[in-house]
């Protein structure tokens, strides 16, 4: 499939921080792109508004809480773009604090949103593309799945579900040419680091190798190069962008 | 045609059209014959057997439970049943 110069991308909560990074990537390079998130952002009125990239941008309001939202979302992409080439899973909520402190509530909610839904939102996605005998599945995991850090426990187990997720599907739909792979990456300078205390922010550049949080735009061009026929021999890898903090 | 014939006629289709895409030798399906084992189905290949009747057929009877099949027989009558058919 990713020998097309224009192809039909589902990314879940696309409308800030990464996830809209990536949306409007994607836009740009000419792809169709549909992208789903609990409340519509004035990133993604920009879209709809745009005279030539609404035309290939689909938005829609759905709560990632929602099982059955998220597969007739699916379909209706489907429907609308005839076909999904690639799925980013970008949707997630991290609710910062000890575990000992965490409410049932938070812990379902990252659950749900993070892990259920992204494996409900795959599955539909893997269905199309069986019968498109092709795809590619790109996971965003984080650092934080691979090595430790307090206060971060349920969304860490989350992503580090994610990571054994890619592996398993990899060897799944290998023979049916659908590539799954993660991005890891650290610390982003977006609204989900926003709320890292100074001090904590200090504490994640010292351990970083390269001194400095992560940008958005370290991480798009690896969701290009996945999708691209240069990583047609590439799946069940997690790449790890986090300026070397975790070695 | 009686609808059931037709939903037979679909099923056999799909499944040789599957094996086929993925280089096999397509085959005349009795309802005795053991999907993984006389058919040759793997689990993948039922799931994209399933993805395309649901295409085809606009019913996926394994969306909201987990039916037990074994032959092609066992098949038919899945999406007999779903479409509201019967052999009779």
């Amino acid at each position: 499939m990713t020998d097309k110069t224009s192809l039909s991308i589902l990314v879940s909560g696309g409308s800030r921080g990464l996830g809209a990074a990536i949306v409007g990537h994607l836009l740009n390079k000419g792809h169709q792109v549909a992208t789903f998130s609990r409340t519509k952002t004035d990133k993604v009125r920009s879209w709809e508004a745009d005279p030539v990239l609404s035309k290939s941008f689909h938005f829609d309001t759905v709560d990632a809480q929602n099982p059955s939202d998220i597969r007739e979302y699916g379909a209706k992409v489907q429907q609308k773009f005839g076909r999904i080439d690639a799925l980013v899973n970008n949707a997630a909520v991290a609710s910062d604090g000890v575990l000992a402190l965490q409410t049932d509530d938070q812990i379902s909610q990252m659950l749900d949103v993070n892990l259920k839904s992204t494996l409900i939102l795959a599955r539909e996605c893997v269905r199309y593309m069986l019968l498109n005998n092709g795809g590619s599945i790109i996971n965003i995991s984080s650092i934080v799945a691979l090595r430790g850090f307090g206060g971060l426990t349920v969304y860490s187990a989350t992503k580090a579900a994610l990571n054994g997720m890619t592996r398993a599907l990899a060897r799944e739909l290998g023979e049916r040419n659908i590539r799954v792979n993660t991005v890891a990456p650290g610390y982003l300078e977006t609204e989900m680091s926003a709320g890292l205390t100074e001090q904590q922010q200090n504490q994640i550049i010292r351990r970083t190798p390269l001194g400095r949080l992560g940008r958005v735009g370290d991480v798009v061009p690896w969701i290009d190069f996945l999708l691209s026929p240069n990583a047609s021999f590439m799946t069940g890898q997690i790449i790890t962008i986090d300026g070397g903090a975790s070695v | 045609m009686p609808q059931t014939t037709l939903v037979r006629r679909r099923v056999e289709t799909v499944v040789n059209r599957v094996l086929t895409e993925s280089g096999r030798e397509p085959c005349v399906l009795k309802d005795e014959h053991v999907l993984t084992q006389t058919v040759g189905l793997t689990s993948l290949d039922l799931a994209q057997v399933v993805v395309n009747l649901e295409q085809e057929l606009g019913v996926d009877p394994f969306r909201e439970s987990a039916p037990h099949i074994a032959t092609f027989g066992d098949l038919v009558s899945l999406y007999q049943d779903a479409l509201g058919g019967s052999d009779e």
